[in-house]
């Protein structure tokens, strides 16, 4: 079953796109399960097996990129 | 509180324009990555010549030939090419030094030597012949 993840309010989107700090930090909240999910790598550990991590660098790198584009949403 | 249908349309598009966003991100970090690993070599499959780039051999005054020309001391590490600029004339060797070794060209030379520019080129030529008489005759000795 697909996972359907939380919009976010209507109001909250308004905010953002005015560069308030708060709503962006609840936005990127909103989307870290989202992000975390996108950011398992697998990997080797010291045994060698395998084993599904979240890559903190690429992590980062979504976040950013959110960033950004929320800065840059226009509501029309 | 409803929504109306504009608003609603906003935080449709949001919410899609935000997944895009981490989903593209996400497409580039791996390009970035297999990009990177294509050209990443350990350090122990780099050949020999690779890995010599990252040292150095310290010469010590045994291994090298020294001539000294106006002050600077010029160093030749190969015994046959020195024992070669010793036969030559002391100016014919300076000459071949000062334009091989420091960089000069035969203008600069010539004025240095108090010669004239054609002179320089004349000797440096002459010099170069020798040299190479005598480096043949050398190595067909051996």
């Amino acid at each position: 079953m697909k996972n359907d993840y939380p919009k976010v309010p209507f109001e909250v989107i308004t905010q953002a796109c005015d560069g308030d700090v708060e709503a962006i930090n609840e936005i990127i909240d909103n989307y870290s399960p989202y992000i975390g999910k996108l950011s398992l790598r697998p990997m080797k550990d010291e045994y060698g097996n395998t084993v599904m991590i979240v890559d903190e660098t690429l992590r980062g790198r979504m976040q950013v990129q959110l960033i950004k584009k929320i800065l840059s949403f226009e509501i029309n | 509180m409803k929504l109306s249908a504009f608003q609603e349309k906003i935080v449709k598009e949001f919410d899609y324009i935000c997944k895009l966003t981490i989903k593209n991100e996400r497409k580039d970090y791996f390009k970035h990555l297999q990009r990177i690993s294509s050209r990443e070599v350990s350090f122990s499959e780099l050949g020999e010549k690779a890995l010599s780039h990252f040292s150095t051999t310290d010469l010590i005054p045994g291994d090298y030939h020294t001539f000294v020309i106006k002050g600077i001391p010029i160093k030749i590490k190969s015994t046959a090419l020195s024992e070669a600029l010793k036969e030559l004339t002391s100016r014919k060797r300076e000459i071949l030094l000062l334009y091989y070794f420091i960089g000069m060209n035969d203008p600069e030379i010539a004025k240095l030597l108090n010669l004239s520019v054609s002179t320089v080129n004349e000797h440096r030529l002459n010099a170069l012949e020798t040299l190479k008489h005598y480096m043949e005759d050398d190595y067909c000795e051996k």
